[in-house]
């Protein structure tokens, strides 16, 4: 049943436990796309509007404003106009979408939705679904059919006696739902019934079938707990795992002699660093005046790296606005009439700013340290910050001076994707010419972005606003959005960086001039 | 009905005889189904001594039972006694040609694959070849290269061919039996190093059909796929593993050709998780064939990739340790199925 | 051996169907609506008659890839092996086989065969068959010149003396395998002398002359049913069209041909032979006609006929389903 998708309480940052939905923005029965804002969250540190994690349309919202849920639960429920409501509600029954709200919420008992057509038996209390890890023998157990949620018709009922030919799942099935296999017709090799025939034929006797729950498919194992001093491994990966608190089991063992080594210990951070830390002892939160938060790799290494821009770059600042209408008409022309392409402004903006430094090469540049020598781009590679809940992270769209919007967009997709699920190689992310930091979902209207070296320049993206402006002599309401550019002052003069502005005006406010 | 301990090769050499006995159009062919042919031993000429009936001995004593009309010894000549075989299904007897060793294919296999395989479709459905060829395979007894493979996988690519692959001796008995009963061309592989295990068999005739696999362990966290002398190993480990608590199913397919695509589905359906250990080949194998299945019809069931254990792409080495590395056994099946359920 | 007016003007039918079909096969072919391959049999029609005519619908042959003449000796009905050869749903084997496997089981026809050397071992089959089941049949194979080296022939003719079957084995030397003269490919300097190593008798015949191929058929299929086992005939004649339609026969000339056609027809010489004993020249023109007519109601059915419904493509792969 592919058609039925969740939406679930994102984790916004390492120590964000839980979220109150304060607002939704889409109406039950209204379709979404992908990056559209559908409902406003709220945390103990910030509150944030969620992004569509894909297209569809919402069939049920399940969580209430005002309404807390751990990370991880069920929001709410996408599916395509095809699927009944009925099958959204088996489904919603099968996970067992009742979740304790916190207290102040909709009725205090466990689900205020339609409950299942029949008294389920539950095999564990209600639980918010898929993110939490368990042992595997119970996710096994969990992941067989759930015999509360399936209706079998009366017909069919009873015990089956003496042989039947049936595989032995099948088998196994009838005794679990109390059926006859007497009733049911086989399909099989020699009539022989098979799970998918009882199936088919509790439907055709009016009964329901709960749809199969599908696995957590993470990427990310469980967290091992048990004690992995016997785990084979190198001295530095187990002093490395044990400052990162990661146990060894949890960690492949690609070393020599089969130990676990530091890179497979880096990959196990890597990969328990973009998803919940369930499992994990909690912090006693409430208590505590404060909660120490250890710095992660990551984290140190953007300090670092941003601490010796500023300290070494020299930095200043040009701002300018641009006007935006053009642009928005295009970018609606374009999405509503070539196929297969919805293009943000951000993808315009990347095309610009790769334009004008065709025409400005010499703000094209990287700058060695090493050497104190300047490296002069023929081709633009555009680095595009992306903010990740564990950190901030620069993918690069390279050579976008030869692509066209579609592509560029396409690309920035995919690199994003990446980058969230920590997929992103190396020269993925390191290297580039130039850097576009955008805050316009924010509504930010301007701020100045640190150059990320070794590039020499960054442009940081305000929101597009209507706001009044003077043409020819009359105040009339257009959009603009704010950008500053900021350089380092040793490779890079004023007059240069006005210079790419002035070219970048160009390209966004013609922007028919980035189609030719 | 009354059942015996009855090792593999008894059951096979009884499933012949019973057909035999059951149907006057049923012939054996092969070399040295009898043996001793021109010999000259008087011994053997008057019957006080038996002949060894074959060089692992399944077919000791059929000639004296049903004679040279109907237990036929030929020369060493494959490609005539498969195409002959064929040409006699398609005219009115249900031959069951021996080749000694599948390996063997290769001398014949124009008569299997062009010829037995594709009468039925290429004359329009107006031809049956009720055609059993019947050879050992299998690797374990150092024979070295050019005796220890095992191609079913190379028959079951084949369109016509049905191909069997018994475990044990209760399902080598009904397989047997199914396959000469059967209208088409079936290719019966015996693994040599089977024959003197035993097991619980019916005394009387009974059938297995086709394309149903048998679960020689029950369990709910791995399905371990397994085919002939595979499944022995595989429920070794299974069983080491279920003192652990990791609850193994087993699925012996039994039939290469035609596939219990659904009981093999099923379970993985139910457990998520797969380990497939086959003889035949590293790459282009059985095990290849099923891992496709699974992946492209259960994907949405499985919880890690599926694992692969098959010899390595060499040919079978002779020096005992060399061999021993070389076939996948119950230690390597058992790694395999931990690497699947901590991923 | 002296045949009956009937049984001759039989024989000189089935020969004329032969020499009609091909070469009305030859012009259709030059149209490109018949797909693949097709081998043709001219000159060669007296071997295949010359044997057939001494099989009932219950023996078996054995065929190659140029078996029109075969099946058309044996018994095959031309309107089923024109649609056939034109792959359509009528067809013998419902446009599943096609000119290279043409079949029919209920005239004793195992089927032409695409694989040089295939069909001996074949017929050994049917030979043993009737053997076993004792009901007095016989087989033949026909192999070519070309065929005759293959290892498959040998094994099937050291078999049938082994186990003394009631086979006859026809080796048609049509000069050429393929492309290479018989003279280069077989090393000895008689296949019939090969097979005689084997252990059975053999002999030697102008395949262009019927009577001769006749003759020594009998002799060895009464031999083959009394059980006094295998035999070998080696029938020399030459084909008049290529190895396969198309073949730009650039391992001989034009002349070469011409000289054949002219000088070693079959169906001259038999009515060179016959006219004026027991039948007239009239009569065997007449006979001559109604070939010619019946194959162009073959044609004309053929192309008429349906093409075989997609539900064919997946059908009968094995018996059971």
């Amino acid at each position: 049943m592919s058609e039925i998708k969740l939406i679930e309480v994102p984790k916004w940052g390492l120590s964000m436990e839980e979220g109150t939905v304060t607002e939704w923005l889409v109406e039950e029965g209204a379709s979404f796309s992908k990056g559209d804002l559908i409902c406003e969250i709220e945390t103990s540190k910030i509150a944030n509007q969620l992004e569509a994690p894909f297209n569809g349309v919402l069939r049920r919202i399940v969580a209430k404003p005002g309404e807390t849920l751990p990370v991880g639960a069920v929001l709410a429920v996408s599916a395509e106009a095809a699927v009944s409501d009925a099958e959204i509600e088996e489904f919603l029954a099968a996970i067992g979408a009742d979740q304790a709200p916190t207290p102040a919420e909709a009725g205090g008992s466990p689900g205020g939705h339609p409950a299942p057509a029949q008294p389920t038996l539950e095999s564990s209390p209600p639980s918010p679904v898929a993110h939490e890890s368990v042992p595997v023998t119970e996710t096994t157990n969990a992941s067989r059919q759930r015999p509360g949620s399936t209706i079998v018709p009366e017909a069919l009922q009873g015990r089956t006696n003496g042989d039947v030919f049936a595989t032995p799942h099948a088998r196994r099935l009838a005794d679990d739902l109390s059926i006859d296999l007497a009733r049911v017709a086989g399909t099989g090799r020699e009539g022989r019934i098979s799970v998918a025939d009882i199936h088919d034929t509790i439907r055709a006797a009016g009964g329901t079938v709960a749809p199969p729950v599908s696995p957590v498919r993470s990427g990310v194992p469980g967290r091992s707990f048990e004690d992995d001093s016997t785990v084979p491994a190198t001295p530095v990966a187990r002093r490395l795992a044990a400052s990162l608190g990661i146990n060894l089991h949890d960690c492949r063992a690609t070393g020599s002699r089969g130990r676990v080594c530091e890179s497979d210990v880096r990959e196990a951070e890597r990969r328990f660093r973009l998803q919940p830390e369930v499992g994990a002892a909690p912090e006693p939160a409430a208590e505590a005046e404060f909660e120490t938060i250890p710095f992660t790799t990551m984290r140190k290494a953007i300090g670092q790296r941003l601490q010796q821009s500023k300290r070494n770059a020299p930095h200043f600042r040009l701002t300018t606005d641009l006007q935006i209408d053009d642009l928005l008409a295009l970018r609606k022309e374009i999405n509503a009439t070539v196929p297969a392409v919805k293009l943000s402004v951000n993808d315009f903006i990347v095309k610009a700013c790769a334009a004008a430094l065709q025409k400005v090469p010499d703000v094209n540049i990287q700058f060695d340290e090493a050497t104190q020598s300047v490296l002069r781009y023929a081709r633009a590679d555009i680095s595009v910050a992306v903010a990740l809940p564990s950190g901030l992270i620069t993918p690069i769209v390279r050579n976008a001076d030869g692509k066209t919007l579609a592509e560029i967009s396409g690309e920035v997709q995919s690199l994003v994707t990446k980058a969230k699920t920590g997929k992103l190689t190396a020269d993925e992310f390191q290297g580039g010419t130039f850097t576009v930091s955008n805050l316009g979902m924010f509504d930010v209207r301007k701020f100045d972005a640190i150059i990320n070296p070794p590039q020499g320049a960054i442009l940081a993206v305000g929101a597009g606003q209507e706001r009044p402006v003077v043409v020819d002599g009359q105040v009339v309401a257009r959009t603009m959005l704010t950008v500053t550019l900021s350089c380092d002052h040793r490779v890079i003069d004023g007059a240069l960086g006005a210079a790419f502005l002035r070219e970048l005006r160009r390209f966004v406010e013609s922007p028919a001039l980035m189609l030719v | 009905m009354t059942m015996s301990k009855t090792t593999y090769r008894e059951a096979i050499k009884a499933a012949l005889a019973q057909e035999m006995q059951r149907d006057a159009t049923v012939v054996q062919i092969g070399e040295d189904l009898r043996g001793g042919q021109a010999g000259t031993n008087p011994e053997l000429e008057s019957g006080k001594v038996e002949a060894f009936g074959g060089v692992l001995g399944v077919t000791k004593g059929l000639w004296t039972e049903f004679g040279s009309d109907r237990v036929i010894d030929t020369p060493i000549t494959e490609s005539a006694i498969i195409g002959m075989a064929a040409g006699a299904a398609l005219t009115g007897l249900r031959p069951v040609a021996e080749l000694m060793f599948m390996d063997f294919f290769g001398v014949c296999y124009d008569a299997l694959y062009n010829q037995a395989a594709k009468f039925r479709y290429m004359f329009g459905g107006k031809a049956r070849t009720p055609l059993v060829v019947r050879g050992m395979i299998g690797a374990g007894f150092s024979a070295a290269a050019q005796h220890s493979q095992s191609p079913y996988n190379v028959f079951a690519a084949v369109p016509g061919l049905k191909v069997v692959a018994p475990s044990n001796a209760y399902d080598a008995k009904g397989l047997l039996i199914q396959s000469i009963r059967d209208d088409d061309p079936v290719v019966f592989c015996e693994h040599k190093t089977l024959y003197d295990v035993k097991g619980e068999v019916p005394d009387d005739p009974y059938t297995i059909p086709f394309g149903v696999a048998n679960y020689t362990r029950e369990g709910t966290d791995v399905t371990i796929i397994a085919l002939s002398a595979m499944v022995n190993a595989a429920n070794t480990a299974a069983d080491k593993l279920a003192a652990e608590g990791v609850s193994v199913e087993v699925v012996d397919p039994r039939t290469v050709s035609p596939l219990d695509e659904e009981g093999i589905l099923e379970s993985v359906d139910s457990t998520g998780r797969v380990v497939i250990v086959d003889e035949s080949a590293a790459r282009c194998g059985f095990g290849h064939d099923v891992a496709a299945l699974i992946a492209t019809r259960a994907f949405g069931s499985l919880k890690a990739p599926i694992e692969l254990v098959t010899p390595p792409h060499t040919p079978v080495p002779f020096s005992p340790v060399l061999e021993q590395a070389w076939l996948p056994d119950a230690a390597r099946i058992e790694a395999a199925v931990r690497k699947v359920v901590s991923a | 051996m002296a045949l009956t007016k009937s049984a001759l003007l039989s024989a000189y039918r089935k020969m004329t169907e032969i020499r009609a079909f091909e070469d009305r096969l030859h012009e259709e072919n030059a149209t490109g609506d018949i797909p693949g391959f097709i081998h043709l049999y001219s000159g060669q029609e007296a071997i295949a008659v010359g044997v057939c005519e001494n099989l009932n619908d219950t023996d078996y042959i054995g065929s190659t890839h140029r078996g029109h003449g075969h099946c058309i000796a044996k018994g095959c009905d031309l309107n089923g092996m024109m649609a056939e050869i034109f792959g359509k749903n009528d067809g013998l084997c419902h446009g599943k086989g096609g000119s290279m496997h043409i079949a029919d089981l209920s005239v004793g026809m195992l089927g032409a065969n695409a694989i040089v050397g295939g069909a001996p071992s074949l017929a050994i089959g049917a030979a043993l068959s009737a053997k076993t089941l004792g009901n007095g049949g016989v087989a033949a194979s026909f192999t070519g010149d070309g065929g005759s080296n293959q290892g498959t022939v040998f094994e099937a003719m050291n078999m049938a003396v082994v186990l003394e079957l009631p086979i006859v084995f026809v080796i048609e030397n049509n000069g050429f395998g393929e492309a290479t003269g018989r003279d280069y490919a077989v090393g000895a300097p008689s296949i019939a002398g090969r097979a005689a190593s084997f252990g059975m008798p053999s002999t030697t015949v102008d395949g262009t002359d019927f009577f001769e191929v006749y003759d020594a058929t009998y002799e060895a299929v009464e031999r083959a049913r009394r059980g006094g086992g295998p035999s070998t005939i080696e029938a020399t004649a030459h084909r008049w069209h290529g190895h396969f339609e198309g073949d730009a026969q650039l391992y001989r000339t034009a002349d070469q041909v011409a000289e054949l056609r002219k000088n070693q027809d079959p169906l001259m010489k038999f009515r060179a032979k016959v006219i004026g004993r027991k039948v007239t020249a009239k009569e065997l023109d007449a006979i001559d006609a109604e070939a010619r007519e019946r194959v162009d109601v073959a044609v004309a059915k053929a192309r008429a006929a349906e093409y075989p419904p997609q539900e064919s493509l997946l059908s009968d792969v094995y018996v059971s389903y």
